[in-house]
């Protein structure tokens, strides 16, 4: 049915002579997989004033590639992603590969505007009649069909993370970029979205960088895990385990050495650092959600 | 023995409220009618009612009514207009924030009212001096208000807004003022309830229609009860004006958790 009607309006806009070409590109784009962007970095350095956060970072990532990225708080991380998204510019250095519309983000927090219903949170920023359309099928891809017309703070935060992710697939990205975003999550929904990012993952073929602090996400998901420490990568590691998937021993022993490694990275002299807090999203704060 | 709570039924808790103003009109009817307190001072509930039923049929009632509620409206639809505008400007603008906000927050600190001297040698006593009062009166909690949800809204859903895309209009419109509505709104229903305080003071000091010169038309002939029928129709309007705004409160903000019906 939708199918059809679907065909209706791109005819219709044809024959009015209204541009047409972008949508169905993007359709079909998303029909689709399309492979992702392969990433070149090279001698990419940060600096917040006199705080060096990332030193001449190199780095090659395949096409289609899914890559962790781990490490402690305040290790660039987070910087790196930003950087690659054009939330900020890179003090030198540059990046090859990156075609600004087809990059999304995923932050920490989902982000969605509280004021519009889920499905237009889905829809954000896309042209043309059929934008509705094509969000509500996208809802279907990440199980929320039945939602999409509810108001965002309705939803768990499990859910909301869906819509977020929902609105990053609609524009059919060659390079997804995840922040933490299961990061806030209890342990079941995490689950349930580590199998539902990597399904999707599947079927597009987009290029992932996830960045997590949770090294068995990292396991789980990753073809991939870079260790960043002090803005320099101090461990590549390939995960050799087929998917999907399972925690079984070969898992866990990788699971284990990862986390050994990550853990040396603690300056010897210096008492274990609590772990730090979740950081409370302003949204969170000025909003009574 | 389970301790058992009182719990009203659904109609007496609704028949509450009206329990306490119930037993003063009966109290004020009774001590008028037995001759307590002076018709003077203030007259009879029951004589306040014909009052203002003789007044409703005549038709005078409605034409002071109508004056009286032009203005308003036509003052808070300037000043309210222009504190929305300017907000707006100051808010998004950062020059205009500049050049403009700390000479109106030096006016701000001017009572209106402290102007009434200077409005009637401006513009005498005709229409122009109570909507200008009016207008000057609205157009601060609006300004405020609406300059600081501008400010307020979330950077975090600014920066995830322009990352999908989203810049100049469309930004403004899907994103900066519906995160600014709520503050907005709340600037309403302070310019709504001052409305009727300035329009009030205006229509006192000199008018040929309206709830105003309605009362001080009344205080001459010391008919009280008309005085009494001129403060409960400004009761009445107030009360109508917040409806409003909490009409547009629920109408717009919808979405929020905290104005949501149950």
């Amino acid at each position: 049915m939708s199918i059809v009607t679907h065909e209706i309006d791109v005819l219709s806009a044809n024959a009015l002579g209204l541009p047409t070409r972008p949508q169905q590109q993007a359709l079909q784009r998303s029909a689709s997989p399309t492979g992702g962007v392969a990433l070149q970095l090279t001698g990419l350095s940060k600096r917040y004033g006199e705080r060096q956060v990332l030193h001449a970072l190199d780095l090659r990532i395949g096409p289609g590639e899914f890559v962790a990225i781990v490490g402690r708080s305040g290790c660039g991380k987070s910087t790196l992603l930003r950087l690659l998204a054009g939330l900020e510019s890179p003090s030198a250095g540059h990046i090859e590969g990156l075609a600004g519309s087809d990059t999304r983000f995923m932050f920490q927090d989902a982000r969605l505007l509280p004021w519009a219903r889920v499905v237009d949170n889905v829809a954000l920023g896309l042209e043309g009649a059929d934008a509705r359309e094509r969000a509500q099928s996208v809802l279907a891809q990440v199980g929320l069909a039945e939602r999409g017309g509810e108001w965002p703070a309705r939803l768990s935060g499990g859910q909301r993370q869906r819509v977020a992710l929902a609105r990053a697939l609609i524009h059919a990205p060659r390079l997804l970029l995840l922040d933490e975003p299961l990061g806030a999550l209890d342990a079941l929904t995490r689950i349930e979205m580590h199998g539902l990012i990597e399904g999707l993952w599947q079927r597009h073929g987009f290029t992932a960088l996830l960045v997590t602090h949770d090294v068995s996400e990292a396991v789980a998901l990753a073809d991939r895990v870079l260790l960043i420490e002090d803005g320099r990568v101090a461990l590549d590691e390939r995960i050799p385990l087929p998917r999907p998937r399972r925690h079984g021993p070969a898992f866990a022993a990788l699971e284990q050495r990862l986390l050994e490694r990550v853990l040396q990275t603690m300056p010897p002299d210096s008492p274990p650092a609590p772990p730090p807090l979740a950081p409370v999203a302003g949204a969170a704060l000025r909003w009574a959600w | 023995m389970t301790p058992t709570r009182f719990t009203p039924s659904a109609w007496v808790s609704q028949m509450l409220p009206w329990l306490l103003p119930l037993f003063i009109l009966v109290a004020w009817q009774l001590s008028t009618q037995f001759g307590w307190l002076s018709t003077r001072v203030l007259p009879e509930p029951w004589a306040v009612a014909k009052a203002f039923f003789t007044l409703a049929v005549s038709g005078e009632l409605w034409g002071h009514v109508w004056v009286s509620t032009g203005r308003a409206l036509i003052g808070f639809a300037i000043g309210g207009g222009l504190g929305l505008a300017l907000g707006l400007l100051t808010g998004s603008l950062r020059w205009a924030e500049t050049l403009l906000d700390s000479s109106l927050q030096m006016l701000r600190n001017i009572p209106p009212l402290a102007l009434i001297p200077l409005v009637i040698l401006w513009f005498g006593i005709d229409e122009t001096a109570k909507l200008f009062l009016v207008s000057l009166g609205v157009f601060f909690p609006l300004y405020l208000n609406t300059f600081h949800g501008i400010r307020s809204v979330d950077p975090a859903l600014i920066e995830m807004a322009r990352s999908y895309g989203l810049s100049g209009w469309k930004l403004y419109t899907q994103v900066i003022l519906p995160g600014a509505t709520a503050s907005i709104l709340v600037g309403v229903r302070f310019s709504l309830g001052l409305m009727w305080v300035l329009l009030i003071v205006a229509e006192t000091i000199s008018a040929q229609a309206g709830i105003g010169y309605m009362t001080m038309n009344a205080r001459e002939f010391l008919q009280t009860d008309v005085v009494l029928v001129g403060i409960l129709l400004y009761a009445l309007l107030g009360k109508l004006a917040d409806m409003l705004a909490r009409g547009l409160e629920r109408a717009w903000l919808r979405w929020h958790p905290g104005y949501q019906q149950s």
